[in-house]
């Protein structure tokens, strides 16, 4: 799977087979503690962020269930 | 939509205008389970939080692996333009982990070919221990040539942003997908919820809903046709992708 920016194609790859091993091994066995993937998702992130604002792509105009009255504290990237 | 909102609309693609069924006569009503009142007030598109009263039912359902077409539940007719609610239910005879593990990984499959692109915006663990994602896909229309003609050549590449939550405790994901381009012609609401089959662990139902909301006059009913006759089909194309990811899966690391 392509990344909307192609030059965070490689990351993106990287970071998710990451995360899907930390979901599958961890996240759904209710072992959340630690975050391997952090940092490959912050410098992936980044990457897409830039990205979606050269493309103008307005993701900011929606928001869903109740994303302001229930907002994630952590940024666990993993 | 499930991930793809829009692809409501996006394998409308080409030659099955005609095909599928507008309020598939055969739906069978889960037992127990509170139906929406089809005399319910409209929900209002872009609150995914509104339309959550019906999906809370407990009672047993069939172990039926019947596919239950997607239905019109009601249009109703705001101010903004013409709207349409849709909803189904339908079965996998797999556990609960196991299809949200495909659901969370369900791009590329060959069922959605339209989703050219996906990404994480964010994501992050709430104090429950809930994982939110907020992810954008990129699709491609394949738009008869009259559509693209009126949209323009340049705009088949079209972006759904898309909101899941997925609660490992309570064994739930809720995802919830809008589309961000051309919002000014239609918008498409989908909301899916991942929960395990009350009366069997071994399976999981899956609760999908999706508001449609066309405006203008002029494009109105020929694009609320083209929805109405494919939106079954990429239901069961998002099933068939679920499927598809499981059994495509269990040699690789999920």
């Amino acid at each position: 799977m392509n990344s909307v920016g192609e030059e965070c194609t490689d990351m993106k790859r990287e970071y998710d087979q990451c995360f899907n091993r930390w979901f599958v091994e961890k996240f759904l066995k209710g072992e959340c503690s630690g975050d391997p993937c952090n940092e490959l998702f912050q410098r992936y992130r980044h990457c897409v962020l830039k990205a979606i604002k050269d493309k103008e792509i307005p993701v900011e105009r929606i928001e869903f269930m109740g994303q302001s009255k229930d907002k994630p504290e952590s940024s666990d990237g993993s | 939509m499930d991930g793809a909102a829009l692809a409501v609309t996006c394998a409308a693609a080409a030659a099955d205008a005609g095909a599928g069924g507008r309020a598939h006569p055969h739906h069978q009503p889960v037992p127990g389970r509170q139906q929406q009142s089809r005399d319910s007030p409209p929900a209002v598109p872009g609150t995914c939080t509104q339309l959550s009263g019906h999906l809370q039912g407990g009672g047993p359902i069939p172990a039926e692996q019947h596919l239950h077409i997607p239905r019109l539940l009601r249009t109703g007719h705001r101010q903004e333009g013409d709207m349409k609610i849709w909803s189904s239910e339908h079965v996998f005879s797999h556990p609960w982990d196991t299809v949200i593990k495909a659901a969370m990984r369900k791009y590329p499959n060959p069922m959605n070919p339209c989703v050219v692109g996906v990404d994480v915006m964010d994501r992050s663990l709430d104090s429950q221990g809930r994982l939110h994602s907020y992810r954008l896909l990129s699709t491609e229309w394949r738009l008869p040539s009259l559509v693209r003609a009126i949209l323009g050549t340049g705009r088949t590449l079209t972006y759904i942003k898309e909101h899941s939550v997925v609660d490992p405790v309570e064994k739930k994901m809720v995802l919830c997908s809008k589309n961000i381009s051309l919002t000014n012609l239609v918008s498409v609401d989908e909301r899916l919820v991942y929960t395990p089959h009350p009366g069997n662990s071994e399976e999981t139902v899956l609760t999908q809903e999706a508001i449609i909301t066309v405006k203008g006059i002029s494009l109105s009913s020929y694009l609320e046709g083209l929805m109405a006759s494919t939106i079954s089909s990429n239901a069961r194309k998002g099933w068939d992708a679920i499927e598809w990811i499981i059994q495509n899966s269990e040699s690789t690391v999920s």
